[in-house]
């Protein structure tokens, strides 16, 4: 009986954070402020873990997964949002908006790489996957240097030869 | 086992599952950014496209367990983000667009 309820509460979940993680996005800020987001979050799982801890239903090792999984598939609907609206970004900005939309393209690779390693460093970090949050770490450190140099290639083979600065 | 570390376990697949299906979307935008560009613009969707591939392989070793997807994963994010910079450096000397 149990396993029916499990759809429909993480299809809550699922709205809940994603409607959250839209509101952010049409606003253009995150809101509230990723500070208060964090602290609110770590709060708030270190209540509901203690609160499921305390009813017995699973020992220590139980309530920590549980509560590390769910902040984990936050993060995963959170960054599925980021993502669609980058896409869909990379699909309006055509060719017709100058030579110049290039950067703009450049600024929104970038933000679906720093979703994706962003999302690897935490989930890893949160389920216990330290080598998952190795890569992201250090895939996190070179995306600086490739919008960089994608934007420096750019900048030396079309602006400048046409003159445009 | 207890509901609520069902719902977790169950919320979390679900979770993985909706993110690879956004890195999806994420793939076709950047190889329509590959096919339709110049030099440049297709290096840049070609290596936004490595990051996606890689992170969505990553996580299908993370929630299914196929290992040889964890291999794969990690020589696309590496040689992705390093080849870029490398092509990028050597487009800029012989003007690539």
């Amino acid at each position: 009986m149990t396993d029916l309820y499990l759809p429909i509460l993480t299809t809550i979940f699922a709205t809940v954070i994603v409607c959250f993680t839209l509101y952010s996005v049409k606003r253009g800020i995150p809101t509230p402020s990723p500070t208060k987001t964090a602290i609110a979050v770590i709060g708030l799982s270190i209540i509901g873990g203690v609160a499921f801890y305390a009813t017995g239903a699973a020992d220590l090792w139980g309530t920590v997964k549980a509560v590390t999984h769910l902040v984990a598939a936050a993060i995963f609907f959170a960054a599925a949002v980021l993502v669609i609206c980058a896409s869909i970004g990379l699909f309006r900005f055509g060719d017709e908006y100058g030579i110049n939309i290039f950067y703009v393209r450049n600024h929104t690779t970038g933000v679906i790489d720093d979703v994706c390693a962003l999302t690897m460093i935490f989930v890893g970090l949160l389920i216990g996957r330290l080598d998952l949050a190795a890569v992201g770490f250090f895939f996190f450190a070179f995306i600086p240097f490739v919008g960089n140099a994608l934007a420096n290639a750019y900048y030396y083979t079309v602006n400048k030869k046409r003159g445009v600065e | 086992m207890s509901f609520v570390v069902s719902f977790a376990e169950f919320t979390f697949l679900v979770g993985g599952v909706v993110f690879m299906l956004a890195l999806c979307l994420a793939a076709l935008a950047t190889l329509r950014l590959a096919i339709r560009g110049g030099a440049v613009t297709s290096l840049m969707g070609i290596s936004c496209f490595t990051t996606v591939a890689g992170t969505a392989l990553y996580l299908l070793e993370v929630l299914f367990h196929i290992h040889f997807a964890r291999d794969t994963a990690i020589a696309l994010l590496m040689i992705g983000a390093i080849g870029t910079i490398v092509f990028a450096r050597i487009l800029r000397r012989g003007g690539g667009e």
